[in-house]
């Protein structure tokens, strides 16, 4: 299949008031061919968002370049542009305009005009299902349909690769479920590339063709769900919820050298914004269920109290955790 | 140039939604430069009417010559209300229906302040002066003796004409004679010549031979005191506030920028395949055209109103072109330093509120204090409304103008070079 989008060692730099320089991005390559799914995984700050932001021009990279359908990004940005449709995290909308006056707008930015706008438009109202909405302001829409609005603006123009930055953030289940099939039927129907970044497993599972797992602003590995998953083999990941309880280094490090299978161990705070600690064990090991008693004696001898075990089978999060030592959510 | 036109119409449409937006600038503004432009003028003698000057008029000697002298004063200052012989059905001389009026009334109206000034013309006036003798008219007045009085002035001038008139009558006949081979056959012919002489002569003084230009600083014009006075107040008013209404039109896309960047649709539009300089230069071209907009309303309401701007269009629209360019080009500017929507709001509010009296937008440049002018200079409003001064008083053309609106566009160019090099769109 044709590749739609070629990353080749993309670098970006910032430099802080202090002088200091940060590497946002280091390096980061891969590849998207026509009519994938490529999944860009990584906890919040690990460079997802830069790397999309000089892929669409938004930001020059420091190094590297990007070609989309053989487009340079930073020889050719309006060619490369006008192949791209793009569908951000935020509700990049007008709200004091109607959901048609929004894609007519966007439309035309793409030089699409007259009978051919209003035929483009009307195809997309139908896509996103507000066909009987499309004259009400966008301010008036529900947090799902302003969604759908924002997904159809970028794909008015009929691009060749579509990136969605994270498009579930905030949306409820059933709105989050539509979205998903969404960017299945961009795939199936349309025979579109898409870049999808997240920072949640479970959707890049079921979505993704290919996955590129980033962190601290490199791409750490490449491939498929189960290529990935091999990289873990035969291990089980144990998730051990303890609650407010915080445990610490010296504990995460008994847990590893002194039961025997265990390759790795991490603690992630799941509490947010202040709220009570919400602490959750996650251990890498060969044959979890059998080192299990030994991990919950041990977490009882240093009154470590466990609210809830789980057992899961090898999946992108273990993947994250055998790569980067730390969990996805962390 | 499409996606560049599509952001500046969409930017448009985004303004005029704005109901705040609409009122201020087809109501608010026309209403607030109407009020002001009143007040201006009532400041100035503006719709007030022409000032009546009341003077008490004693006639001791009811002949000819004292009626005669009435009416030349009358001539001499058309304001003057000679009392009571010009009182009206209004009673402007504040007679209280009285017809006549006696020199102990008069002096108590003159302590009142009923009256500026009384004359009195002796009995015997008319006979004495055609005798060739010396008269004595009365004039009394509180009038400050340091200041200029105009009543006085009026007063001095005709009875010098009289004089004038009178000396004429007394050289003429011995000068006719002095010529030789010329007599006066009789008495009755030497009177009736004195007499010609006199008419003559009177008549001469009526037409002012020689007389002063005399030109006010404001053209009050000279047939509809009603229409000049309004000249004098929305002349300053209608480019005043117009031109401050202008700035609260442009400087909120300082606000805008600042919410379309964090909404995303700034960003969401770098991404499409239009050159940058579309995109802000689309949203401040839809600010320039807002501002012209403002322009066109607040003036055409003053034309409607029957206000003259002058007689050069062109240089007209140029003035408001550059000052509209060098507010956006400001504005283009500043929105590179505001962080955040209540920055850019406070500094809106704070530089139009600043930079328009400071620059004369309230009030003439002209009646502030030499250094407050001086000052005012750092404000594209003061080049502004130096030009429309120029062209609404002083019949000025594009050349007059033409300092001022360079001087406006030099600001616009180098606010808005500033502005797009520093310009972020994350």
């Amino acid at each position: 299949m044709p590749t739609m989008l070629e990353v080749q060692n993309l670098v970006k730099e910032f430099k802080r008031r202090d002088g200091d320089i940060v590497k946002a991005v280091q390096g980061v390559s891969f590849d998207i061919h026509e009519g994938e799914i490529f999944s860009l995984l990584g906890p919040n700050g690990a460079g997802k968002t830069t790397t999309i932001s000089m892929i669409s021009g938004l930001i020059s990279p420091t190094e590297g370049d990007a070609s989309i359908g053989g487009h340079s990004i930073t020889k050719e940005p309006l060619k490369a542009k006008a192949l791209l449709g793009v569908i951000p995290q935020e509700i990049a909308l007008y709200p004091t305009l109607t959901a048609r006056q929004n894609l007519e707008f966007f439309g035309r930015m793409y030089d699409i005009t007259g009978q051919e706008l209003v035929k483009r438009v009307d195809e997309v109202l139908e896509f996103i299902d507000l066909v009987d909405r499309q004259n009400d302001r966008v301010e008036t829409f529900s947090g799902g349909m302003k969604r759908r609005v924002n997904i159809g603006v970028g794909l008015l123009h009929r691009p060749q690769l579509v990136y969605m930055d994270e498009p579930t953030v905030g949306v409820d289940p059933q709105s989050r479920r539509r979205i998903l099939d969404t960017v299945l039927r961009l795939r199936d129907e349309y025979q579109m590339a898409v870049l999808y970044t997240t920072h949640l497993m479970e959707e890049s599972q079921e979505l993704s063709d290919r996955v590129g797992i980033i962190d601290h602003g490199k791409l750490i590995a490449v491939g498929s769900v189960g290529e990935l998953t091999q990289q873990v083999g035969e291990e089980d990941r144990l998730v051990l919820n303890v609650g407010e309880q915080i445990v610490g280094e010296e504990l995460l490090g008994r847990l590893k050298s002194e039961i025997n299978g265990i390759s790795n161990v991490s603690y992630a705070n799941l509490a947010v914004d202040g709220a009570a600690a919400q602490g959750e064990i996650n251990i890498l090991a060969t044959r979890g269920r059998k080192a299990l008693p030994d991990v919950i004696t041990l977490l009882n001898d240093v009154w470590i109290d466990v609210s809830s075990i789980e057992v899961r089978e090898p999946d992108l999060e273990a993947v994250f955790l055998n790569l980067t030592g730390h969990a996805l959510r962390d | 140039m499409q996606t560049f036109f599509n952001v500046a119409r969409t930017e448009l449409r985004l303004i005029f939604q704005s109901r705040a937006q609409l009122v201020n600038m087809f109501v608010i503004s026309p209403i607030l430069a109407l009020v002001v432009g009143l007040g201006t003028g009532a400041i100035t003698g503006g719709f007030s009417e022409t000032p009546r000057l009341r003077v008490d008029w004693i006639d001791r000697d009811q002949s000819d010559l004292s009626t005669a002298f009435a009416a030349q004063l009358r001539t001499a200052n058309s304001n003057l209300v000679l009392c009571p012989i010009d009182n009206d059905e209004d009673d402007v001389c504040r007679l209280d229906n009285r017809d006549t009026l006696d020199e102990d009334l008069a002096r108590e109206r003159l302590i009142d302040g009923d009256s500026l000034a009384l004359i009195i013309v002796p009995d015997g006036f008319e006979s004495d002066l055609l005798d060739g003798r010396s008269v004595s008219v009365t004039y009394r007045s509180n009038a400050d003796l340091t200041a200029s009085d105009h009543i006085l002035e009026t007063v001095q001038a005709v009875t010098q004409q009289i004089s004038g008139s009178f000396v004429a009558v007394a050289v003429a006949p011995d000068a006719v004679e002095s010529a030789e081979g010329f007599e006066f056959p009789d008495n009755a012919s030497r009177q009736r010549y004195q007499e010609n002489v006199y008419d003559v002569a009177t008549e001469l003084w009526a037409q002012d031979l020689v007389q002063v230009s005399f030109e006010q600083t404001i053209d009050v014009g000279d047939e509809d005191s009603q229409v000049s006075t309004a000249q004098i107040g929305f002349g300053q008013s209608i480019p005043g506030m117009s031109t401050m209404y202008v700035m609260f039109s442009i400087f909120p896309a300082m606000t805008a920028l600042i919410l379309e960047r964090e909404n995303w649709t700034l960003q969401r539009l770098v991404m499409t395949p239009a050159p940058r300089w579309h995109l802000v230069g689309g949203k401040i071209a839809a600010r320039f055209v807002t501002g012209m907009i403002q322009y066109g309303i607040l003036f055409g309401v003053a034309a409607l109103l029957g206000i003259s701007f002058g007689g050069d269009v062109l240089a007209l629209v140029l003035v408001m072109m550059g000052f509209v360019f060098a507010i956006c080009g400001l504005t283009l500017a500043l929105a590179t330093l505001v962080r955040s929507e209540g920055q850019a709001n406070g500094i809106s509010l704070l530089l139009t509120l600043t930079l328009a009296p400071l620059g004369g937008a309230w009030w003439p440049l002209d009646i502030t204090p030499q250094f407050m002018q001086v000052i005012g200079r750092i404000s594209p409003v003061a080049w502004a409304m130096d030009a429309f001064q120029a062209l609404i008083f002083e019949q000025g053309g594009l050349l007059t103008v033409l300092p001022s609106v360079l001087i406006l566009t030099a600001i616009g160019l180098v606010f808005t070079i500033i502005g797009a090099s520093r310009f972020s769109y994350e």
